[in-house]
């Protein structure tokens, strides 16, 4: 595990360590790409400072920097770790006519914050990897897609922008080289579904953020039907440290199959939320106790969730043995997903998180399908109903049927992602559920009619209608 | 890109081995089938979308499943692969996910239009679990119009968003949208004035509930399973599209596709859909009308028939021959131009007859222009497998709207080329080629492409470009041809300088196939050119042959060499493209008869109208602009008015000539002497009809003219007229249907915007061209130093607005005093 200097920033602690820092300590990514001091940002011959997309634009083929890339072992950071060397080689080399490089800064995943502060702290990070990326897979063009209500990364993303644009690095002749690279930073519109890669590429072309059938995959038909390759912000930003200091410095690092570095963001419970770059394969107990100053005074540790509200919550205490990367996580019973770690304490009631995480998901469902869309908005009305003091017993098989309609049925994997958490809610923690079950009206009355565990569908008429 | 031949693989189904079509989703084949999968938001005309999860089947590669459940209506099949449709965990799959369909539906089948032919309930019948969990509030949203005809129901709706696919990819009209998002996203539209409805109505079929239906037939035209279906044809242009004509209760009850995989594929235009609100329109003439010296008199048909007979037998005693002209539109069935044929040549002894709009010009139709007309002529299904589809003054859109979207759909999702060579934009133009003419030049730009083409002879640069876009047009070509072909006053050169065209392009390009179709002006104008030209095409002449054109017929009425005119089925006063000449004839004659459905301009002008009963009343065989011989059935509705074959036979009893004979009988004539005919009986017609190749024989020799006719422009400050034919006009059918009244009927000047500030007019003004006036329209779409009206409107007439034609014509903005749309 590295560790960088904290640093206080809108009002949350961070120790901000990154990839770069194993290059040189002087020079961290914060320090060089700092808003203030990103003047410093130049190209002087110093590891960062677009010394590693100069090095590849004058020695290296987009063929050794695709594997390099494929040596170093980088995953995708956006969720389903991929990996993205890999994913670079799949655009066909022999196509003709544009190909386009897209970056996802959507950062929709509630417990995810590590985007906007790279794009925030260190623009030119993320500038520099795309151009090496855009080499890489013979593109000219990058759309950069930030979630709409980052205002300051648009803002600051954008103006690190215009100052490439301004020194000749972006442009029609890339330091000289003769290479056309383009940055175009795109708004969303707040709409979680956005940074699925399909229904970004959706937006970016003026449609509505709708995913698209797959296949045809993005790198064959993406935006505008030409090549595209889509990565995270993080996973982008990491490309020049694996340029300056080798593939061999990644792959020194974290685990065999889940090398390297990876932030992550650690929200809930804890005395000190915040973002750190940690290597793979760091407990989880590690993370937390102490990075993230351990949990609150006299609380124990109900479950946990590690990758951002789209993954299972492991139950108790177990959770802090779990090794930080994708397999440790599988077989912890949940997934890395964008390493956005919630801590859930006693103090919290299931029922109540998994109400709020199904409002979420009703909410951002695109619609597009039906088991999402009109399942998301079912589990919501149970959930809330079961608060309300409605629940009946038959409402726990009722949301697992219902999961088991969205998982793997629905059409992207939004679905699953909302269908995830709860069932792990439902059967890891269904004493949550009886708990306010045991306390309802329409549990009660049934019951009183000796009719304890008789489904009520059927039984009673549409409650009346929602006006919308 | 000729057409292929299809190409299967055998996989296993459900066990057994299957042989489908590998360019298909393997949900259209095991339907084929007979597998019941179920689905809701494919369809065979949109890409593979996924959005209603229905349709999962398990799949498994050379016995390796695959771990999630696939979607058919987007599974390719291939070497290998097996399926299975019945197992627990594809019912199950289709059990929930029906669910999730039921439960924020209203269940009110009992009182939905869609109820009987609607596949959510139909699937819920076959797939679903008979009992809901749901127990909930549903969602609501109050009924909303989308546009002049359509109407949803947002609690029915199931957000497969087929409509939306349809607008998006096969109409190009983006009328429908989806907005918000989940649970609370809805259709929505946002229409405005000015977009004219074209193929709307389509989505109210593929909606497979029952939340879009149609304004005038919802909730109260009846269920489904009570409309008596007929198989008919519809009505207003050329193409031949398949209908079933519904009726109840002895009413039109509406009119909706029938699919015919080589003419429509389903798809309909608005016009004809809710046209059917005329048919039985109170406007329609139950009854003969007398129109006296200024009175207009209501009688009884019998009485009309023995009075009008009476005073035509008046005629005939002094003009034993040629002395009644008669004229028919392009709209009626073969066999009543049969019989008309004999009314004219065996009751009025005349050769002054004429049936169908003017192909030929003025001057009339010869064997050098028939021959012309029927070369090179091919079916729609390799029209729209041509890698090249030119169109030489036709707006397919228009003129033949099922045609002209088909194409459109091709070119788009096929990558096919269309070249348009027009006088003014077009909706085809995000994706076709076009090169502009100047209005009035047709014939200088055909050939000079031809002289281009064949590197010989004097070319212009319009011509140069279009032989320049025919150099290479790849597999094969069709060229289609319409409405400035027959207005033009040269059309009888034109038509055959486009068959030169058709040799050139060959000779460029190695050979290769290339096709002519006509676009004709009216459903059956290939019919009647066969009852016309009867003899060339079936028996030698016998009897008088036709004069050879409505202007003919027109010109011997104003020469005063005729003393009566019977007109059947043909406003001449609003469409016929000299006015004048028309207001000649009619004026000129003793006696003017009509016969037609509804009262227009020209059947006030006629002493007698009789009534006569619309297509949508009478059996007969229409041909389509690709030979095929199709046939209109009656509907299954009440008619107080007789087929024009009825309407003669009753004349000619009248004046003593006898019995010409039934319909059965014309049809037995037409099969009889016409060797090309179909064989098929009368009674039992092939319902998706018969393709015919047409052959006459004609004594046509002719040598290609080189020589390019003179420019033709308009004058200093002065526009030139385009009478353009557009699907809604004043036509008797749509003047008379209320539905389109909710319409913004193209009845305007529209005038590119740089020619109206020059002239200081702004949009909404009212302007006078020539004695009519119109508001004027800026529009991108009117090429500058033109103005662009609609050819056939009642208040408008643009045979009024000038010479027949060539006009050129300056534009005043018209006094505030008469100021009025
Ligand atoms: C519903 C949904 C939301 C997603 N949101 C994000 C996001 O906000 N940011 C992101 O980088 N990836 C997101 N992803 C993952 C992307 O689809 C994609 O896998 C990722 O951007 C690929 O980049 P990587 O290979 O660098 O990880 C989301 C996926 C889904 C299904
Ligand atoms: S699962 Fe379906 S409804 Fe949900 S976001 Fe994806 S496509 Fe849209
Ligand atoms: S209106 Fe009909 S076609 Fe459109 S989305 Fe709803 S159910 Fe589908
Ligand atoms: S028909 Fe296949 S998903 Fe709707």
């Amino acid at each position: 595990m590295a560790k960088g200097n904290p640093i206080l920033m809108n009002g949350i602690r961070h120790e901000c360590i990154t990839p770069v820092s194993a290059l040189d300590n002087e020079i961290g990514i914060r320090s060089l790409a700092d808003y203030e001091s990103k003047a410093r940002y130049v190209p002087d011959g110093k590891p960062g400072g677009y010394r590693a997309i100069q090095h590849v634009l004058n020695n290296m083929s987009p063929e050794q920097v695709i594997d390099e890339v494929k040596a170093s072992g980088l995953r995708g950071k956006g969720g389903a770790g991929f990996p993205t060397g890999l994913k670079w080689s799949f655009v066909p080399k022999d196509h003709l006519g544009p190909k386009y490089l897209a970056i996802n800064g959507d950062e929709g995943e509630p417990g995810t914050f590590k985007d906007r502060y790279i794009m925030e702290d260190c623009p030119h990070r993320l500038i520099e990897g795309a151009m090496i990326a855009m080499h890489a897979i013979g593109a000219e063009q990058t759309y950069c897609y930030i979630r709409g209500e980052f205002y300051d990364s648009l803002r600051l993303l954008d103006e690190a922008v215009k100052e490439c644009y301004a020194k000749g690095y972006l442009g029609d002749n890339v330091f000289g080289t003769g290479r056309r690279m383009h940055f175009q930073v795109h708004t969303g519109a707040g709409a979680y579904i956005c940074g699925e890669e399909t229904s970004m590429l959706s937006s970016i072309e003026g449609s509505r953020g709708h995913p698209k059938m797959k296949p045809p995959f993005p790198a064959i038909e993406g935006v505008f039907r030409k090549p595209t390759i889509i990565n995270n912000v993080e996973s982008i930003a990491c490309a020049p440290a694996i340029i300056d200091a080798g593939a061999g410095w990644f792959t020194a690092r974290g685990t065999e199959k889940s090398p390297g570095v990876k932030i992550v963001s650690v929200s809930g419970c804890v005395r000190n939320p915040g973002w750190w770059e940690i290597e793979y394969g760091t407990p989880i107990g590690v993370i937390v106790n102490e990075l993230a100053g351990g949990l609150l005074p006299g609380r124990k540790l109900k479950g946990l969730i590690p990758g951002g509200s789209s993954c299972p919550v492991i139950k108790g205490e177990a959770a802090f043995d779990v090794p930080f990367d994708y397999e440790g996580c599988v077989a912890g019973g949940s997934m890395l997903g964008s390493a956005a770690m919630i801590v859930l304490d006693d103090s919290i009631d299931m029922v109540g998180v998994m109400r709020n995480f199904s409002k979420f998901y009703a909410h951002e469902s695109c619609g597009k399908c039906t088991p999402c869309r009109e399942g998301t908005r079912w589990m919501l009305q149970i959930h809330q109903r079961i608060l309300d003091g409605g629940g009946t017993m038959e409402d726990l098989d009722l949301l697992i049927d219902i999961i088991n309609g969205i998982e793997a049925k629905s059409f992207c994997p939004l679905g699953d992602a909302a269908a995830w958490p709860v069932r792990s809610a439902v059967e890891r923690f269904p004493e949550d559920y009886i708990a306010w079950i045991e306390k309802s009206s329409r549990f009660n009355a049934l019951k009183a009619d000796g009719n304890g565990s008789a489904s009520p569908a059927g039984s009673e008429e549409t409650a009346g209608v929602e006006a919308n | 890109m000729a057409i292929r031949a299809i190409e299967y693989v055998t996989i296993e189904v459900d066990g057994k081995p299957v042989s489908l079509r590998k360019d298909k989703p393997i949900l259209w084949g095991l339907r084929d089938k007979g597998y019941d999968i179920p689905y809701f938001c494919a369809h065979k005309w949109l890409d593979p979308l996924g959005a209603c999860r229905m349709c999962m089947v398990k799949v498994s590669w050379n016995g390796r499943p695959m771990p999630k459940l696939q979607i058919s209506c987007a599974m390719l099949p291939g070497e290998g692969m097996s399926v299975e449709t019945n197992i627990e965990e594809v019912l199950t799959a289709r059990r929930e996910q029906l669910e999730f369909h039921l439960i924020n539906h209203p269940l009110e089948c009992p009182v939905c239009d869609k109820g009987g032919e609607c596949m959510l309930q139909d699937q819920t019948y076959e797939h679903g679990c008979g009992e809901g969990r749901y127990t909930e509030n549903k969602k609501v949203r109050p009924d909303r119009q989308m546009n002049a005809y359509i109407q949803i129901n947002y609690k029915r709706c199931i957000h497969c968003k087929r409509c939306v696919g349809f607008t998006d990819e096969i109409d190009n009209s983006h009328l429908l949208k989806m907005v918000s998002r989940g649970a609370e996203s809805w259709i929505e539209s946002y229409p405005t004035s000015d977009d004219l409805p074209y193929f709307s109505g389509n989505v109210i079929d593929i909606c497979p509930v029952g939340a879009l239906t149609a304004s005038n037939y919802r909730f109260t035209m009846g269920r489904p399973w009570e409309q008596e279906l007929t198989a008919s044809v519809a009505s207003l242009d050329s193409t031949g599209v398949n209908i079933w004509l519904n009726g109840r209760l002895g009413h039109v009850a509406r009119i909706i596709p029938r699919e015919n995989e080589g003419v429509d594929t389903g798809m309909l235009d608005d016009a004809t859909r809710f046209s059917w609100e005329a048919i039985d329109d109170p406007a329609r003439l139950r009854k003969a009308l007398i129109h006296d010296e200024g009175e207009t008199r209501r009688v009884k048909l019998a009485m009309a028939e023995a009075l009008c007979a009476e005073q035509l037998g008046a005629v005939l005693s002094e003009h034993p021959a040629d002395s009644v002209g008669l004229i028919a539109g392009g709209n009626r069935s073969t066999e009543e131009y049969m019989s008309l044929r004999h009314f004219a040549t065996r009751v009025l002894d005349s050769r002054w007859y004429s049936f169908g709009e003017d192909l030929a010009g003025p001057e009339g139709m010869s064997d050098v222009v028939l021959e012309a007309l029927l070369a090179g002529n091919t079916s729609i299904e390799h029209i729209l497998s041509a890698s090249t589809i030119l169109t030489i003054g036709s707006d397919l859109w228009e003129e033949a709207p099922v045609l002209g979207l088909r194409a459109n759909v091709e070119v788009r999702k096929r990558h096919r080329r269309l070249v348009n060579l027009r006088s003014h934009g077009s909706s085809a133009d995000d994706f076709a080629e076009y090169i502009d003419y100047g209005y009035g030049n047709l014939l200088r730009t055909v050939r000079a492409a031809v002289n281009a083409l064949n590197g010989n002879g004097e070319t212009t640069p319009e011509g140069e470009r279009l032989a320049e876009s025919l150099r290479s047009v790849g597999d094969d070509c069709a060229i289609l041809y319409g409405s400035e072909v027959w207005k033009d006053a040269a059309a009888r050169e034109l038509i055959v300088a486009i068959q030169d065209l058709r040799e050139a392009v060959r000779r460029a390009n190695d050979g290769c196939s290339v096709y002519t179709n006509p676009v004709y002006p009216a459903a059956n104008s290939a019919g009647a050119l066969l009852a016309n030209w009867f003899t060339k095409f079936g028996r030698p002449a016998s009897a008088k042959e036709s004069c050879g054109g409505v202007g003919r017929v027109l010109q011997a009425a104003a020469d005063g060499q005729l003393q009566a005119l019977v007109i059947c089925d043909y406003d001449l006063l609003s469409s016929y493209p000299d006015r004048a000449l028309v207001e000649k004839a009619l004026a000129r004659v003793k006696l003017a008869i009509y016969l037609g459905s509804f009262e227009n301009p020209t059947s006030q002008r006629c002493r007698f109208h009789m009534p006569l009963g619309t297509w949508a009343h009478i059996d007969g065989s229409v041909v389509s602009l690709e030979w095929r011989v199709q046939k209109r059935r009656r509907g299954q509705i009440d008619s107080v008015a007789p087929s024009l074959t009825e309407l003669v036979n009753g004349l000619s009893g009248e004046l003593g000539r006898g019995f010409l004979g039934t319909t059965e009988d014309m049809y037995g004539q037409l099969r009889h002497n016409i060797e090309f005919w179909p064989r098929d009986e009368f009674t039992d017609f092939p319902y998706k009809g018969v393709l015919v190749t047409p052959r006459a024989r004609l004594s046509a020799s002719r040598s290609p003219v080189k020589d390019l006719p003179a420019e033709r422009s308009a004058g200093a400050g002065e526009l030139v007229l385009i009478p353009k034919s557009f699907l809604y006009n004043d036509r008797d059918l749509l003047a008379n249907s209320p539905v389109f009244a909710r319409v913004a009927m193209p009845f305007h000047a529209f005038m590119n915007t740089a020619d109206m500030q020059a002239q200081g007019i702004s949009d909404g003004d009212s302007v006078a061209l020539g004695n009519v006036q119109l508001t004027a329209r800026g529009r991108d779409w009117v090429r500058s130093g033109s103005v662009v009206v609609n050819d056939f409107c009642h208040s408008a007439p643009a045979n009024g607005m000038g010479a027949a034609g060539f006009t050129s014509l300056s534009i005043r903005k018209a006094s505030l005093a008469g100021s009025q749309s």
